[in-house]
């Protein structure tokens, strides 16, 4: 029983978190501090992604660390995530293979 | 000309969903591993399996979801298990505020709607999108709803089969690695200003410094921090 509450009152609570700006500022002019910050709400959570990863996976950072290297410059000369998968995937498990 | 001005909006409205999987795609690869992991973990723990795998579509959240289980079957205070939950999860109130504008003409009922799939993946795919096309409100709702949809399958599916086959990938296929390669990719798109590269290193360093001290709190706290590098200061008109 306990561990239902706790599993609705994540999925409400969580709801309740997505919902709250993305319908709260439907048709509402958005002040420009609050939309400049928006603008880089992006590469912000990437950032914070990325060293979460890290943080939790400590013994395959630096293999993870040059192949995003490699992914972030395939993805930039050509424009296609794809290319990011396909370049830096390949190359982090040669790495780990060798024992990086 | 109705029946031809319409048919091409419904094939817009398509390519659009078509998209939406696209983008989205290669950051689905990276969670087949995390739901068969989440999944093999509620098999393994003394935990009632089905509640717990109704929290796959239920919560839509893998970091959360993967927080509750372990927290929940370490026997830890559920008051204490909802608010880790909840603070892992607070990022998504930057990503609906980051996407309201693009959803300019769409009802409120309709993003109410949309608003349950919205996750690091299928905002970042949208942000993407926006940043290079411009799309009529039916299209990007469409957008969204085929990352959402393809999203949705894969995790729920994976967490599926890992809970009830207990199965794990062969470990010599690290597929968890393509979680950091495609943000890689991503951020390369991503952060093609000054300002968007100083942001994302600072809110790295935010939750590389900053979760040994707030634990899950780090990830908004770095997003709240971070994206206030160089914007335009409150009452100050751009």
């Amino acid at each position: 029983m306990t561990n239902w509450m706790v599993i609705v009152a994540i999925a409400v609570g969580t709801y309740a978190i997505r919902v709250s700006m993305f319908v709260g500022l439907a048709g509402r002019p958005v002040p420009a501090w609050l939309a400049s910050r928006f603008d880089v709400v992006g590469p912000a959570a990437i950032g914070a992604l990325l060293a979460a990863y890290v943080l939790g996976h400590r013994h395959t950072a630096p293999p993870v660390a040059v192949a995003g290297a490699v992914a972030f410059v395939a993805a930039r000369r050509t424009g296609n995530l794809y290319a990011a998968l396909v370049a830096g995937l390949p190359l982090v498990w040669t790495l780990q293979r060798l024992g990086m | 000309m109705i029946a031809v001005a319409f048919t091409r909006t419904r094939s817009a409205t398509r390519d659009a969903a078509v998209a939406g999987v696209r983008a989205v795609a290669p950051m689905a690869v990276a969670l087949v591993p995390f739901g068969l992991a989440i999944g093999a973990t509620i098999a393994d723990s003394s935990l009632d399996p089905w509640p717990n795998w109704t929290a796959s579509f239920l919560v839509f959240a893998g970091s959360a979801q993967f927080a509750m289980v372990d927290m929940v079957s370490r026997g830890e205070a559920p008051v204490m298990v909802v608010l880790t939950a909840l603070l892992i999860n607070l990022r998504f109130a930057a990503y609906g505020g980051s996407m309201a504008r693009w959803f300019g003409g769409t009802s409120r009922r309709c993003r109410a709607a949309l608003a349950f799939t919205l996750v690091d993946q299928t905002y970042l795919a949208t942000a993407n999108d926006a940043a290079k096309s411009v799309r009529t409100p039916a299209e990007r709702v469409a957008f969204f709803v085929g990352s959402s949809t393809y999203i949705g399958l894969i995790w729920i599916g994976s967490q599926t089969v890992g809970l009830v086959a207990g199965a794990s990938l062969p470990s010599s296929l690290d597929l968890g690695v393509a979680a950091p390669i495609s943000l890689c990719g991503l951020l390369a798109s991503s952060a093609k200003t000054t300002r968007a590269v100083e942001v994302a290193v600072v809110s790295a360093a935010v939750v590389l410094l900053g979760s040994p001290l707030i634990g899950p709190g780090a990830l908004v706290v770095a997003i709240a921090a971070a994206t206030s590098i160089g914007s335009t200061k409150k009452g100050e008109e751009s």
